[in-house]
């Protein structure tokens, strides 16, 4: 049976995705013909094309925008990763670390996408969900990049090995990265015009 | 083969290549904007997201994105040939406005003048005279 109303996340993810003025439009659009009969399957497909095109429209358009919070996001993590590796030896070397070193280094890694979140999100403000997702993205070709420079590298472990452990970093600071950026910045409002981007233009 | 005739083919070539750098160019819509255009004149007054989808699902037979429409008729807003005019929320869609696009002159001068770059590229093809698809 078709349900009476469109998946509500669906509608939810469109108006909240805010990467242009016309999402609202969008959405009564999906809505109209929503009750014309169209599935739910199809208000998906429809809610998901127009998130990952108005994504990219926006990055196209701020591309210098989007560089800045590549950059920043790497730079960020790169120094969590860097920093949490000699915190690891130093504490390990003091015998404070004689259990769960790992856990600690994730901690830090963490630490490092929420700061680096919340960085990108109070940098880019206008356009805060299209850098995030552009930040995101970054951290994911970071992550790929590390599964095979760490394969070149160490010819001993399996990549299975690796590949999981870079999954698990990522997925740790991924986590970090959407905390920081989504839930510690103020959400433009549904509909609502984008605020003026406060960092000079490119 | 004749020098004449060797000359006539390598015009018809060059001529057919200087058309499609043209069209790679500003001057000329792509695939795609030009259906949303066609689309857009074809509607006239009642032009606005959903019946534009629909029209091209129904000449062209494939599902349409409304997102990418959408994308396509900023673009074209962007490059003055289409202009857009809020409507009035209604309970239909949730209480949110319809966003209407019309055509505006400039945006007719280069559907017309993609036409005809068009039409200079169909004219004498004997493979589509003859029904060979």
């Amino acid at each position: 049976m078709k349900p009476a109303k469109p998946p509500v996340l669906a509608t939810w993810l469109l108006e909240h995705a805010r990467f242009s003025t016309t999402d609202s439009v969008i959405a009564g659009d999906l809505l109209e013909e929503f009750n014309r009969g169209r599935s739910a399957a199809w208000y998906w497909r429809q809610v998901l094309v127009a998130i990952v095109v108005g994504c990219t429209s926006e990055v196209r358009h701020h591309r210098g925008l989007a560089a800045r919070a590549v950059l920043v996001t790497w730079a960020i993590n790169y120094g969590a990763l860097m920093l949490g590796r000699e915190a690891m030896i130093e504490l390990f070397r003091h015998g404070l670390l004689a259990y769960h070193p790992q856990l600690a280094h994730w901690a830090i890694c963490f630490l490092g996408g929420l700061v680096s979140g919340l960085i990108v999100a109070l940098l880019h403000r206008g356009y805060r969900n299209a850098m995030l997702l552009a930040g995101a993205a970054a951290l994911l070709g970071w992550a790929l990049m590390a599964i095979v420079i760490l394969k070149a590298g160490s010819l001993h472990h399996p990549l299975l090995q690796i590949a999981g452990a870079t999954i698990v970093y990522y997925l740790v600071v991924l986590s970090g990265f959407a905390i920081g950026g989504f839930f510690f910045t103020p959400s433009p409002k549904p509909g609502a015009p984008p605020t003026r981007d406060p960092s000079p233009a490119f | 083969m004749a020098p004449a005739q060797t000359d006539q083919i390598y015009l018809r070539t060059l001529y057919f290549f200087v058309i499609v750098e043209e069209m790679n160019g500003r001057g000329h819509f792509g695939e795609w904007e030009l259906m949303v255009i066609l689309a857009l004149m074809r509607l006239g007054d009642d032009a606005y997201g959903v019946p534009i989808c629909r029209e091209i699902e129904e000449q062209t037979g494939r599902e349409v994105a409304v997102g990418s429409v959408y994308a396509t008729l900023d673009r074209l807003v962007e490059k003055g040939f289409v202009s857009s005019q809020m409507g009035e929320p209604t309970a239909e869609r949730g209480g949110r406005a319809k966003r209407y696009f019309r055509i505006t002159p400039p945006g007719v001068r280069e559907v017309r003048k993609t036409q005809r770059a068009l039409m200079n590229l169909w004219n004498g093809l004997s493979q589509l005279e003859r029904g060979i698809g």
